[in-house]
This record gives structure tokens, C-alpha cells and sequence, in this order.
């Protein structure tokens, strides 16, 4: 029984930070209706941005803000320096999502060549509770705290803000924002700023809770990834249940698989998904 | 009859395209397709060639039931169409896109192309030619696929009036050779000059079907263009 | 000692050359974004690598092959339906998954200690004089191939899939048949790699391996084999300088990945189609 709680709740707690990353990247495709691969990279980019804000001695607060605008920052760059260029030069779908590999490997081997291959971990004092013979960690109930407010804030913010509605708009149909004033560019450089804003949460929120490696922005992406499209890739509530279902399904799964097998199992949900119910468990019929 | 299809039906999102509609092609006959803009034509032609699937309802070709058939079963048993939207294979040269119709020497390649005005654009490359030329690359194409059933959607919009002319001619010579045609054509000279047959479709229901001459004398027809 | 540089050289350019062949095979001329090619190339290593202590190379090898070629065929007859972006995801999570198992599989592949002591193919010069050999084999295979009805069928389902159809080709068949061509001679590369390096782990299945691959297709341009082989020479001469300027060997893998992915982000936005390439990808 505490076994079966303890699976569920790590199962959530995972979950929840899938479910920021698959939040932003969702965000970013239906905006600009291509897949950035790269986004598990800037997670990945954020946590080590965390890490070294740290270990300069800047403390929790301060390093948490720098790094989320950081990354903000740093979305908005790579659109601006890439995608935007490509998008000049109307480069397809196909070309984008090629580019956005080749960014991820480009961003990864970066952090591997600076940081280093060995694994690190950020300290911090995190008490022990215990819930239904499950143990739960301070840090665990902070992060999922966290991304309930950040969620549902970001879900007023698309629903009743004008830029919320703007964007929503362009991911709607372009050509029709376009005639009533709104700025593709713009949205999409706004997109890439939220978008990576909340990657950047992730990335210290998966820092704090886990350890860090360089290819850990792969792994984050193939979650992300694989929680939008269970959810529907077209809204920020499936994503959010397609996550917190992925982070269920591979804690729940190595009950059975050796836990070497947690990404496989991701992606062998994906691979069902996309095959089965490319529109995701709460989109329509494909 | 060449071609029956029962009781079909099509909707896009709560939208009825095409409601329990059923028409029969009259074999070794020119028959047209007409009706008002989103009258359900190009759902119907495409349910029929079987690259939309229907809801419901069933197509018979030569007395088969081909229903459940993919697109290219029915393209094997003597269906051949155009498209509204011109679909040339755009990277390939003029001479492969219409071997991928029939294999067959260039001679016989450059007599199909001079058929449609394209003499000499044999080695061009399909997607440098002009909408109109690519058009009749596709009119071409289809023409050569071996079929008893010819499929043309709108094959008169966007090419010039000279060759207008001359598709009349093909057409007429395609129903010589006992070839049997459908075609959706919103030019009504054409038309009526040389169908026998006329299918107006008009809100995704069958209005009437008869003659050029039944038609042209059916005040519903008249009303279903000029709307109530 | 120069030579034996070279010769190492000459062999990984044979090897990726057959690869690159075969992506194009799938991307350049039948426009399936297929991510999955990586692992086509591992499956093969990994096939012989565990059969070969048992049976002949003679056998192993082949045998590799028809796997992995099978392997392609399977990944094929669901993935066949996907479009685009979603068939690139489904690729690429096969490879994700193949290099999962790979490392999990322990009873079958040693897991991440990977297999060594697999069997030498023979004298490095052989390997090379073999590979080369077969270089211009699946070349001059492929470039006939294409010009085949067959071939043509391929383009024609990159072109218009619908209109492909309507001309009364089978596209779904198609689709597999050229996923199974590409994915057996990515397995005979792979199989080459196992006999020539004689160990193999789960690092096959990197995505950095990936990256190159696509780099050396597009460097050398979409339907293009001549390409193809120019893309493969360039990519594996690019980073041999890197050897020699002295770096830490810790810094030279990932070296290598900045640059090929480097070159990608370039290539894709100066010269979309590569040196010879004849169409855009889509």
C-alpha cells in the first residue's frame, strides 16, 4: 500500500515539472505551429544557470529570479537568432523541427564542454513529511504548489489578458490576427519569453529535485513532449494531465521494467499516442 | 450504368457538405456536374474517387461495389481524375510524371503532351510550369492512366480559351472511343454544349438530372443559382 | 602510421557514406523525415555483434541486414499513416527506444558495458577495399533504383501523395518497401562497425550520431546520391583537425556534436539545399 502511494505521489510530483515543460513547449507550437526541440534544452540550460548562480554564492530567491528571466531571455534569443531567420527564408515545418534538433545537440554538447560530464546536485535543506505512509519532501510539496499557481496563472493570463488573447489568436489563425493588427513576430518572440520562462522554472524546480547532467534537456523534452501530445498539443490543460499521466505511467511502470526503461516507457506512450490518438486523449477525432 | 453511388453523405464539423445524395453516370456519355458554389460537387467527386472517405453510403463502378476500395484499388479497376487544385508532382520532370500514368516510350509521351498544347515541355521540370500548364500537364496525365472513366474537376478554369476549345474536342473524342466522362464545370456554355448528361447538385442534395435541354428549362435550377 | 590514420579515415567514410545513401533513400527521394535511421544502423551493429560468436560472418552479416531491414519495415507499417512532424517524432523515439533497451537488456547486450571482443572482419585494408566496393555497389543499386518505375513512385509519394494514389500506386506499400531497402544497408553499415571496431554499446543509438547524419544528407542536398557521398567525405574530414589542435579528449566529443549541429543550423539557413541537392524538405 505505502509502496503503491509512494509510486503516485513520485509519479505527480514528476509530473508537475513535465507538465511546466510541456505547458511551454504547447504553448510555443500551437503560436508558431512548429516543433522546438530545443526546449527541453533550455530546461536543461536553466538548471545549470541555477546551479552556478549558487554556487556564486547569490542565494535562493535572487538565483531563482535570475535564472527565470535568464531564460526567458535566452527562448527569445534562439527564435530571434534562428527560427526567425528560417521563418524569413519561409523554411517549412520539416526544416524548423531539423533546426531545433540541431540547436538541442548544439545546446547540450555546450553544457557538456563547459560543465563537464559528471553529475551534479544542487544542496539544500529539504525536511521530510510523512503522507499516507508515502514520504513526501518539503521541496516536493513546494513544487507542486508551484506549478499550480503557475499554471493557473498562465491559464487566466491566455483566457483574459490582451496579449493572452493576441496570442491565442495567432495560434488560432494567423492570417486573420494578422488582419486585425496583431504582429506575428511579436506574439512569437512573446511565446518564446513565456515559453521559456516556465522551461526555466523546470529547469530549477528538476535541478533541485533531481541531479544534473548534460543530456538531461533530452530527457525533458521527450517528457514534455510526449505529455502535449497525450494531451492534445492544442490545450494547456491536456498537457497538464498528459504529464502528470506520463510522470504516473513511468513511475508506476517500473514496478514491472527495470527503471533504466523510465524514457522508453515515455516513449513507447508516445509511440501509441501519435499512432493511435495523434490528437491527444481530450482532442477530437484524428 | 458506368458508375452508381448511393445514399451518400458528407459532413465537415456539423456541416452537411453532401446529404443523402445518390446520382448515376450513364456509360459511354459525357455527363457534367453543376451547381452553385459549395453545392457539395468537389466532396462528391472526391468521395467517388475514394480520396475523402464518406460517411455513409456506397459506390458501385461497372456494377462492383468498390465502397471500401483505397484510392489506388479504384484508380487499378479504370478511375482516373483531375484535381481542383492542380496536383502535379512538382520536384519530377513532365516526362515522369506521365510515366507514373503509363509506362510507355516518349513518342507516345510526346503525342499525349501535344494532345494538350505542351509539345516540347517534355524534360521541364513539372513544378516551373505556369498554373494553366500544369493544369493540362494533369489533364495529360490522367488521360494517359488506362481507364474507362474519366474524372475531370473544373478542367477549364485557368487555361486559356484556345485550349477551352480544344478540351471539347478531347472530351468528344474520349466519348468516341466510348470512354466514359464526369466533369464539374461552372462555365455554362461549355456545359451545355457538350454533355448529354447534367447532375445539379445544389446544398449537398441532388436538385434534378436530364438533359442540357431539361435542364436549361428547369426553373429550380435557375432558382438554386439565383437564390430564393 | 599515417596510413593506418588513413585508412581508419577512408573506412568511416565508407560507413557513413552507406548510411547517408540510405537516409536519402527515404528523405530525399520518398520524403519520409525518418529520424530513425540511427537506429537501423545500431540494430545491424548489435545483430551481428551478439550472432557472430555463434555462426560465420558470412551468415551474421546478411543476417544483420534482413533484421534490421525487418526492423524498418515494422517501424514502417504503423508509422506509414503519419505526416511531417509526427512521423519525424515517431522515428526519432524508436531510435529512444532502441537505445533504451540497449542499455537495459542486459542479458542480451551487456547493457551499457557493451559487447566487446566482437570478431574482426579481417585486415583494416580489406575492410576498406570491402566497403569501398560496396559503396559503389548500393551507389550504383540505388541510382538505378530510382530510375526504376519503382523509384519513381518513391518521388511521387514525396511530390503528391493523393495524386500518387489516384495514378494507382500502392503509397503504404511503397512507404515500406523504401523504409526496408534504407534500413538493411544502414544495417550492413552497422555491421561493418561492429566487425571493424570490434565493440559496440548503447552510445550507437546516440542522437549525436543523429545529428551527423542528417548534417552529411543535407550538406550534400536531397535526392542527390552523388551528394550523398560528398556530404559523407566532408562531415568525416570537418573535425579531424580537432585531433590535432590538442584539446582535451574530454572536449572532443562534444566538440564534434557543435560542430555538425553547427553546420546544420548553417546549412539550413544559407543553403537550404545543400551542395547538390534537388529538392526542398517539407
Amino acid at each position: 500500500m505505502s509502496v503503491a502511494v509512494q509510486l503516485i505521489m513520485n509519479g505527480l510530483i514528476i509530473g508537475s515539472i513535465y507538465a511546466l515543460v510541456a505547458t511551454g513547449f504547447s504553448l510555443i507550437y500551437n503560436v508558431t505551429k512548429f516543433v522546438h526541440f530545443a526546449h527541453g534544452s533550455v530546461v536543461a540550460f536553466a538548471a545549470y544557470i541555477f546551479y552556478l548562480l549558487i554556487k556564486l554564492g547569490l542565494g535562493l530567491p535572487l538565483s531563482i529570479l535570475l535564472t527565470i528571466i535568464i531564460s526567458s531571455i535566452f527562448g527569445a534569443a534562439i527564435d530571434w537568432a534562428v527560427y526567425r531567420q528560417l521563418r524569413k527564408r519561409k523554411a517549412s515545418a520539416a526544416v524548423l523541427l531539423i533546426a531545433s534538433i540541431g540547436l538541442m545537440i548544439l545546446l547540450n554538447s555546450a553544457i557538456l564542454a563547459v560543465a563537464g560530464a559528471d553529475v551534479k546536485s544542487i544542496p539544500i535543506n529539504n525536511p521530510v513529511f510523512d503522507v499516507m505512509g508515502a514520504r513526501i519532501t518539503q521541496l516536493q510539496v513546494i513544487i507542486i504548489a508551484m506549478v499550480f499557481v503557475l499554471l493557473v496563472g498562465l491559464y487566466f493570463f491566455m483566457k483574459h489578458t490582451k496579449l493572452g488573447k493576441a496570442m491565442r489568436a495567432t495560434a488560432d489563425n494567423n492570417a486573420v490576427a494578422q488582419t486585425v493588427g496583431i504582429n506575428p513576430q511579436r506574439m512569437y518572440t512573446y511565446v518564446f519569453m513565456i515559453g521559456s520562462a516556465l522551461a526555466g522554472v523546470a529547469g530549477i524546480l528538476v535541478g533541485l529535485e533531481q541531479n544534473l547532467f548534460p543530456e538531461m534537456g533530452t530527457s525533458m523534452i521527450i517528457k514534455g513532449f510526449t505529455g502535449a501530445v497525450i494531451g492534445g498539443m492544442s490545450s494547456v490543460p491536456g498537457s497538464v494531465a498528459g504529464s502528470l499521466f506520463v510522470g504516473l505511467v513511468e513511475n508506476i511502470g517500473i514496478w514491472w521494467l527495470p527503471s533504466g526503461y523510465k524514457d522508453a516507457i515515455a516513449f513507447g506512450l508516445l509511440f501509441i499516442f501519435l499512432l493511435f490518438r495523434p490528437k491527444g486523449l481530450f482532442g477530437g477525432k484524428a | 450504368m458506368m458508375l452508381q453511388a448511393k445514399n451518400m453523405s458528407k459532413s465537415f464539423g456539423g456541416v452537411h457538405a453532401v446529404s443523402n445524395c445518390s446520382i448515376k453516370i450513364p456509360e459511354g456519355k459525357i455527363t457534367a456536374l453543376i451547381g452553385p458554389n459549395g453545392a457539395g460537387k468537389t466532396t462528391l467527386f472526391n468521395m467517388i474517387s475514394g480520396t475523402l472517405p464518406s460517411d455513409s453510403g456506397s459506390v458501385r463502378f461497372k456494377g462492383e461495389d468498390i465502397t471500401n476500395m483505397k484510392v489506388h484499388e479504384r484508380a487499378r479497376k479504370g478511375i482516373s481524375r483531375t484535381f481542383q487544385m492542380t496536383k502535379t508532382f512538382k520536384n519530377m520532370t513532365v516526362r515522369d510524371n506521365l510515366r507514373l500514368a503509363r509506362e510507355t516510350t516518349d513518342d507516345k509521351l510526346k503525342i499525349a503532351l501535344s494532345q494538350v498544347r505542351l509539345q516540347g515541355f517534355l524534360d521541364h521540370i513539372a513544378g516551373e510550369l505556369s498554373y494553366g500548364q500544369g493544369r493540362l500537364l494533369e489533364l495529360a496525365r490522367s488521360l494517359l492512366l488506362p481507364h474507362t472513366f474519366l474524372m475531370l474537376d473544373e478542367p477549364t478554369a485557368g487555361v486559356n480559351p484556345q485550349i477551352r476549345q480544344e478540351m471539347k474536342q478531347i472530351l468528344k473524342d474520349l466519348r468516341k472511343e466510348g470512354k466514359t466522362v464526369l466533369f464539374i464545370e461552372h462555365d455554362m456554355d461549355f456545359v451545355m454544349s457538350i454533355s448529354d448528361h447534367i447532375i445539379v447538385l445544389n446544398e449537398g442534395k441532388l436538385l434534378m438530372e436530364g438533359t442540357p435541354k431539361q435542364v436549361r428549362n428547369n426553373p429550380k435550377v435557375l432558382e438554386a443559382y439565383l437564390g430564393k | 602510421m599515417i596510413s593506418s590514420y588513413f585508412i581508419h579515415l577512408g573506412i568511416m567514410f565508407g560507413m557513413y557514406a552507406l548510411l547517408t545513401l540510405s537516409l536519402n533513400v527515404t528523405v530525399g527521394y520518398t520524403g519520409l523525415l525518418n529520424l530513425g535511421h540511427i537506429a537501423f544502423f545500431g540494430i545491424g551493429a548489435y545483430v551481428t555483434a551478439i550472432l557472430s560468436p555463434h555462426i560465420p560472418l558470412i551468415v551474421s552479416i546478411p543476417l544483420a541486414v534482413i533484421i534490421a531491414g525487418l526492423a524498418g519495415t515494422l517501424l514502417a507499417m504503423p508509422c506509414a499513416k503519419l505526416r511531417g512532424d509526427y512521423l519525424a517524432l515517431a522515428t526519432l523515439g524508436f531510435t529512444f527506444i532502441c537505445g533504451s533497451i540497449a542499455r537495459n537488456w542486459i542479458s542480451l547486450t551487456r547493457g551499457a558495458l557493451g559487447i566487446a571482443g566482437i570478431e574482426r572482419m579481417g585486415s583494416n585494408n580489406m575492410i576498406l577495399i570491402t566497403l569501398l566496393i560496396l559503396v559503389a555497389v548500393v551507389y550504383v543499386i540505388l541510382k538505378w533504383l530510382i530510375s526504376t518505375p519503382t523509384g519513381r513512385v518513391f518521388q511521387a509519394v514525396r511530390d503528391d501523395e493523393v495524386a500518387a494514389a489516384t495514378l494507382g500506386k500502392d503509397v503504404f506499400r511503397h512507404k515500406i518497401l523504401c523504409l526496408a531497402i534504407s534500413a538493411g544497408i544502414a544495417g550492413l553499415a552497422g555491421a561493418f562497425y561492429a566487425h571493424y571496431i570490434t565493440f559496440i554499446d548503447p552510445s550507437v543509438f546516440s542522437i549525436n550520431e543523429l545529428i551527423l547524419l542528417l548534417s552529411m544528407l543535407i550538406v550534400g542536398g536531397l535526392a542527390s546520391l552523388e551528394g550523398s557521398i560528398i556530404g559523407a567525405l566532408i562531415l568525416v574530414l570537418l573535425p579531424e583537425p580537432l585531433r590535432f589542435i590538442g584539446f582535451p579528449s574530454s572536449l572532443v566529443g562534444p566538440m564534434r556534436a557543435m560542430i555538425f549541429a553547427l553546420l546544420l543550423l548553417l546549412i539550413v539557413l544559407y543553403k537550404p539545399r545543400g551542395l547538390l541537392g534537388k529538392v526542398d524538405l517539407e
